[in-house]
């Protein structure tokens, strides 16, 4: 699609949901949001920037983030089994505090659990979409 | 720390495997060997995982160390790991069968999707509260969605399409009804909720969830009248996914319903018995007779999942631990007997490249080891002594009567004549007579088919030779899951010494 407009609004749109995604991801153990959204906001503003600026036939009918899903899989799976191998249920999370006092930085691995649900949420969708942004029927 | 494991990986090991495949993309002998390996491992701690819970012993792994009120709880008892072995093994078959069965296209993303069907399955059968039967449940049908219409053919798209419909209209339902029943009973954790259904004082909006659970169970085990999706979209599979899904997915629909039925039974309206057997009767004689009326190999046997899937729920209706025993009896024989009629019949559609009954003719002739692998499997159904599908209608029939049900049993022997045709008319039109239409004969010969058709032939023997062992571990199974108790106390129990769980 060759409109002006949406590539304006895609040009604005893309980094504010990129930082939107970050910030879903790092808030998302305490508070609503988590890897799983963030994910969905990523792909979203990924799809919306790809049909705005990169004409149909330069569109890779599989976009090369299909790896991203069995990477995010064996992370998020790695951080449960972790906790197996130190002797605990599987999926049992460990938390750190940075500093101390109201300062402080709270951190779990449910951090990196989220990311690896991130990678697989991101690669899924955007093959999945890209497939329908193809403009020519096969 | 050993039980935990062994709770743990029929639904971790899968779920890594299926990782490792997608990185193997592309090397399909790479990928069938390294998903031989996983089954292999799978197997052996399912048998492990039964020997556990031989003597009633359940084991309940909290994830994440949460408490089992609020968390996730995975529970593996004598039921889920008898399942879990008969799954692994039907599934280890496939991977034998998968291997010279696949077209080129198909080939290349079957393997990790089988992987994560197995993630479903062993998650459905072991997960211990509704909400996580519902994501699993997902997880399966994903799966199967993609698995469904792999081959890319349009006739198994627009097949396909009705199916995935449906499936998806179901696991809406099914999320309302899960989130009514939080709404109302303040957990979705199976025990629990179980307890509060027994102590009463649930409002009807509790049961009106409950029935609407149970209709959408019925939709995904295929019962009568919600089993149309089924006969049309299963024989348009690649051969291999037809097996798998005959022996897999029904099948752990009839497992939610002996899970869940049992925990509510006690405390639910008197409706519940009377209403579980007609359907029962009804998807027995109406699967069978559709079956009939099909004129491709598959198209008949996948009709019959349908008829068969009545047998099962017929045995769960009775409630008396002998009928249920004869019920989850069955379930373990069609899993063998109906995956090897699937595979011994794909065979037969390669050498005549037709899946028309007729089209292929005389391969008893020219491929005597296929036939006996189908004759066997295809007795077995129809419930000739002394193979394991007798024994599962005598035991239904003897449970049956006792349990006072003379019409829906008359029924189920009527229904085992029909069998007993329908298998007649496959045999006759495929295997009997002068060798015609047999244009690819050398296109049976591959081993690692032949190979798991006769494994699953021979296995459905054995199961009849040693039924009486078996069915006497099914019966302690059946009492324990109708006693309820030990499963609630188990799941409990893992709550109390929850102590060491740290607050987040």
């Amino acid at each position: 699609m060759n409109s002006f407009l949406l590539r304006q609004v895609a040009r604005g749109v893309l980094p504010v949901a990129v930082l939107f995604a970050v910030y879903l991801l790092l808030r998302g153990h305490d508070a609503p949001g988590g890897g799983f959204v963030a994910g969905l906001v990523t792909s979203a503003a990924v799809i919306l920037h790809a049909l705005a600026n990169v004409a149909p036939h330069k569109r890779r009918r599989r976009p090369r983030v299909l790896r991203s899903v069995w990477i995010g899989l064996l992370v998020a799976a790695g951080t449960g089994l972790v906790a197996v191998a130190a002797g605990k249920p599987f999926l049992t999370h460990s938390h750190f505090d940075i500093g101390s006092g109201h300062g402080a930085l709270h951190l779990s691995t449910t951090l990196l659990f989220d990311v690896g649900v991130f990678l697989v949420v991101v690669g899924s969708t955007i093959t999945a979409l890209a497939a329908f942004a193809e403009e020519e029927p096969r | 720390m050993m039980a935990a494991l062994l709770v743990l990986i029929p639904v971790a090991l899968p779920l890594v495997t299926a990782a490792l495949l997608l990185t193997l993309t592309g090397r399909a002998r790479l990928q069938q060997a390294a998903s031989l390996v996983s089954g292999g491992v799978l197997l052996a701690n399912a048998m492990l995982l039964c020997a556990r819970t031989a003597s009633g012993a359940i084991l309940v792994l909290p994830l994440g160390n949460w408490s089992p009120r609020v968390g996730i709880v995975w529970v593996a008892d004598a039921l889920a790991a008898t399942m879990l072995f008969f799954v692994a093994l039907v599934s280890y078959t496939t991977l034998l069968y998968a291997a010279g069965s696949l077209r080129e296209r198909e080939r290349r993303y079957y393997y990790p999707l089988h992987q994560f069907l197995l993630v479903g399955v062993g998650g459905s059968l072991l997960t211990g509260d509704l909400f996580n039967l519902f994501v699993f449940f997902e997880i399966m049908l994903l799966a199967s969605f993609a698995l469904i219409a792999l081959g890319g053919r349009a006739r198994q798209i627009c097949m396909g399409v009705p199916y995935v419909i449906v499936n998806l209209v179901g696991s809406a339902l099914f999320l309302v009804a899960v989130g009514a029943m939080y709404g109302v009973a303040g957990t979705v954790n199976m025990a629990e909720l179980a307890v509060r259904a027994e102590s009463a004082g649930l409002p009807d909006v509790f049961w009106g969830a409950a029935a609407l659970l149970l209709t959408v169970f019925m939709v995904k085990t295929a019962l009568f009248p919600v089993f149309a999706w089924l006969p049309d979209s299963y024989p348009e599979a690649s051969v291999t996914v037809n097996g798998l899904f005959a022996g897999l997915l029904t099948k752990v629909g009839v497992y939610t319903l002996f899970r869940t039925v049992p925990l509510f039974a006690g405390a639910a309206p008197g409706v519940l018995q009377p209403a579980l057997v007609a359907v029962a009767a009804t998807t027995m004689l109406v699967g069978v007779l559709g079956a009939l009326g099909r004129s491709t190999i598959r198209g008949v046997l996948s009709f019959h999942i349908v008829s068969q899937v009545g047998y099962m729920i017929f045995g769960l209706a009775l409630f008396t631990p002998l009928a249920l025993a004869a019920g989850l009896f069955h379930t373990i024989h069609n899993m063998l007997a109906k995956t090897a009629l699937i595979f011994a019949g794909g065979i037969a559609e390669r050498i005549g490249g037709s899946g028309k009954l007729y089209a292929v003719r005389g391969l008893a002739r020219t491929q005597p080891w296929l036939a006996a692998g189908f004759f066997v499997a295809a007795m077995s159904l129809a419930g000739m002594p002394p193979l394991s599908g007798f024994w599962g209608k005598w035991f239904l029939v003897t449970g049956g009567l006792a349990a006072g049900a003379p019409v829906a049993t008359g029924i189920s022997l009527l229904v085992g004549l029909f069998t007993l045709a329908s298998m007649l008319k496959i045999w006759n039109a495929v295997f009997w007579g002068e060798p015609e239409g047999q244009r690819y004969p050398s296109r049976g010969r591959y081993r690692g088919m032949l190979g798991a058709t006769l494994a699953l032939a021979a296995m459905t023997v054995a199961t009849g030779l040693l039924a009486a062992p078996i069915f006497s571990r099914l019966e302690r199974v059946a009492t324990q899951l109708l006693d309820v108790t030990p499963y609630v106390t188990a799941v409990r129990a893992a709550e109390s010494h929850d102590a060491r769980a740290e607050a987040p």
